[in-house]
């Protein structure tokens, strides 16, 4: 009965990352996916804005002045904006698919758990198996 | 409080937890709900972190004390704990510099623009790595997850879960 209902989960985990694997594949072909480690370059930027402050504060301080808020935004590093105000507080729909990734984002997190997990637990259950028996002295 | 004991804690959490997931995706896209709304979300989101933290509060204690005591005994529980503790970080970055750089929550803070930049940066990194932390976050209970969604979503036909599947495994 146990076994029986770990094969059943094991079945629907694999279901579970095809589907993943599918939808990917989707987001991929209609030109929606974007890459979730794009937060890296917020990170880089940060590290290049900084080494410009540190260089020429003078010039670069101005221009942040002239500019305000939207400078970083302006460099496009990542999928938000804060430099827009009040402007566009209505929900924007056809922005739907950009809340559809990010749930995919999710799915694809844990589809890439589940297989590391039940290929880990596969590999160490063979290597226990096959292991000689231990000779007593 | 009567009727908060009869609600069932593995439920509450599972439910709980689909709502704060779905606000969370909903909130990482600043250009779907707008500034205002991603705002206000933000802030309802840091409201619910704490509630989610205060449902779990019992397993935070007992796994901190363990991980006092015994700090190599630990498997499994020691990665889910170290994670958590990344989640919670992250997401508090998160939220810390987004009230910093708000500015439609009714208070606009004075802040240097070289503060202010620094903040909006930290804000866009902090919440990308916090979408894959919490992917991680909710991907290490997901026999949980299965269970409890079989048990209290789709109790009914084949997909339904075996009894005690779902209280058995621990979620945090």
């Amino acid at each position: 009965m146990a076994h029986q209902h770990k094969r059943t989960t094991l079945y629907g985990a694999l279901i579970f990352v095809t589907l993943v694997a599918i939808a990917g594949l989707g987001f991929s072909a209609t030109g929606r996916f974007s890459n979730p480690f794009g937060f890296l370059q917020a990170f880089q930027e940060l590290q290049h804005y900084n080494q410009q402050v540190a260089t020429a504060p003078r010039q670069v301080g101005s221009h942040i002045h002239n500019s305000g808020s939207g400078t970083p935004a302006s460099h496009g590093s990542a999928n938000h904006s804060h430099g827009g105000g009040r402007a566009g507080d209505r929900i924007a729909w056809p922005l739907l698919g950009a809340v559809l990734f990010d749930i995919w984002v999710l799915f694809a997190v844990t589809a890439c758990y589940i297989l590391v997990q039940q290929t880990l637990g596969f590999l160490i259950h063979r290597f226990r198996s096959r292991r000689p028996p231990e000779i007593l002295a | 409080m009567v009727l908060f004991r009869k609600i069932n804690r593995n439920k509450l959490n599972l439910l709980f937890d689909i709502v704060i997931s779905l606000a969370f995706v909903v909130e990482m896209e600043a250009h779907f709900t707008g500034l205002h709304y991603h705002e206000v979300l933000g802030v309802a989101i840091a409201v619910a972190f704490l509630v989610h933290l205060l449902l779990h509060w019992r397993w935070v204690v007992g796994i901190t004390k363990q991980f006092i005591h015994a700090p190599f005994r630990l498997q499994e529980a020691r990665f889910k704990y170290l994670l958590n503790v990344a989640v919670l970080i992250v997401v508090a970055v998160a939220i810390v510099t987004g009230i910093l750089i708000s500015s439609t929550l009714g208070f606009t803070l004075p802040l240097d623009p070289q503060v202010y930049n620094d903040a909006l940066y930290l804000h866009l990194g902090s919440s990308g790595l916090s979408l894959l932390l919490v992917g991680l976050h909710i991907a290490v209970d997901w026999k949980w997850v299965v269970a409890s969604t079989k048990k209290y979503l789709f109790s009914f036909g084949p997909l339904q879960a075996r009894p005690s599947a779902a209280d058995n495994e621990q979620s945090n």
